[in-house]
């Protein structure tokens, strides 16, 4: 029987792909706007050097995850407030990512080094959500690790296309490997299939295949409301709430997420 | 590249995914959830037209009943019935027309019932709603008008069970049951 995250006691998930343009950052958005809808309190946090997460939910003013990572590396008390954007909607917070140089400025070895400290820090912050959701840049570093290694499971977004297939191919090896290196077992819980478009052939096809797999997979459908909702930084609850789009999103939070029966 | 090898690379590639992921997924059932656009809209899977095959009421065909009823007793045979639905958007247009042959003073005369009535329509889940926007019926005898009148709207919308399986559709209003099938035009 497929379990939803919730049953499984998942709390910690790391929307990831390294491949670029899949909907990750939306997906972040409207799942974890979703799920602070339905009451659950919620940490959104913003993995990507780019700010893109940030940036929707209007974050600028805190201190961002690169300066988090440094004062872990320091060894730094943290006080959560400081990082913290609270309330960016009503039961979510975020954890915002404004420094674009943070590549250049924390370099993979320091990185690496904060591996097992970050971890323990988002474990010590897990009490205080019923979700911590974060958002992953497109690539594969020693950052991308670093959130991994910190989750309980992983939902990749992809689209349907074949480099995005062979970027699922990598991502899952990405995750193995973090299982092995941290020694906890961090599973892929879903796949969602972004900007479904039923008139393709191509899509049909991929359906085929991919409709025999044992794992939960989701599709969403190319919506002009979700473009509108990423540039009026409105939710997709908020522009669009009857849209297919909202209602395929929808879908995933009650059954990959909620569902507990 | 032609999509016979498109979907052959994507079926290699799928299949070392597929491999990776059951294994750490085994007991898990298939799930493939489809975006809620693709879920095909009851009203779309009724759009065009459809004709009666069989209609009955309380397990008698609809055309007897309609002529014991209308005719008392008269018919002398063959009795033919043909109805047909047109579902447009928001309209549907149906049509009935009972033909016989009925008893008169010289012999056998043929008996002609026809009525075209526009309905407004809509369908949730199984139920069809229908309601009654205008329409008329006349009957001729021998090709002559006999009778006409005007069917009068009906504000209140009639509920229906609705069964599409593919190109059939079966409309059950308590013991009035109608098989139709999809008119392929």
């Amino acid at each position: 029987m497929t379990q939803s995250l919730k049953q499984t006691g998942a709390k910690v998930i790391t929307i990831a792909n390294q491949k670029g343009g899949v909907g990750k950052t939306s997906s972040v958005i409207q799942i974890s706007s979703g799920l602070a809808k339905r009451g659950q309190k919620v940490l959104a946090i913003d993995g990507d050097p780019q700010g893109n997460l940030s940036l929707f939910f209007g974050t600028d003013d805190k201190k961002d995850i690169c300066q988090l990572l440094r004062s872990i590396l320091a060894g730094d008390p943290i006080k959560l407030a400081d990082y913290i954007h609270r309330h960016s909607r009503r039961n979510l917070d975020v954890l915002p990512a404004s420094n674009k140089n943070m590549r250049m400025e924390l370099p993979d070895a320091e990185i690496m080094r904060t591996y097992a400290a970050f971890a323990r820090f988002i474990d010590s912050i897990k009490p205080k959500y019923d979700w911590i959701i974060i958002d992953s840049s497109p690539s594969n570093s020693p950052l991308e690790r670093l959130l991994i290694r910190a989750s309980d499971a992983v939902i990749i977004p992809l689209e349907f296309q074949l480099f995005s297939v062979a970027g699922l191919e990598a991502i899952i090896e990405e995750v193995e490997n973090c299982t092995k290196e941290s020694g906890k077992e961090i599973k892929i819980h879903s796949l969602i299939f972004t900007k479904a478009e039923n008139r393709l052939n191509r899509v049909q096809t991929y359906r085929e295949v991919f409709s025999s797999f044992h794992i939960p997979i989701f599709e969403v459908c190319k919506s002009e409301y979700i473009v509108r909702s990423l540039e009026k930084s409105r939710t997709i609850w908020e522009c669009g709430p009857a849209s297919f789009a909202a209602r395929d999103y929808a879908r995933v939070i009650d059954r990959a997420f909620m569902e507990t029966t | 590249m032609n999509e016979r090898i498109a979907k052959a690379r994507l079926e290699l590639l799928s299949g070392t995914i597929s491999e990776t992921l059951d294994a750490d997924n085994e007991g898990n059932e298939k799930m493939y959830e489809y975006s809620a656009s693709y879920a095909e809209p009851a009203n779309r899977r009724i759009l065009g037209s459809w004709k009666v095959l069989d209609h009955t009421v309380n397990g008698r065909h609809y055309q007897e009943e309609f002529m014991e009823r209308a005719l008392r007793g008269t018919a002398a045979g063959d009795i033919t019935y043909e109805a047909t639905y047109e579902f447009s958007r928001n309209m549907c247009v149906k049509r009935v027309l009972i033909c016989c042959l009925i008893d008169a003073e010289d012999g056998h005369a043929t008996y002609e019932y026809h009525m075209n009535l526009v309905l407004g329509w809509e369908v949730r889940g199984k139920t069809l709603s229908v309601q009654p926007i205008t329409g008329y019926q006349y009957t001729l005898i021998d090709g002559k008008p006999t009778s006409v009148q005007d069917l009068p709207p009906n504000p209140e919308w009639i509920r229906i069970r609705a069964n599409v399986d593919g190109n059939t559709l079966v409309l059950e209003d308590g013991g009035d049951v109608k098989t139709l099938e999809r008119v392929i035009q």
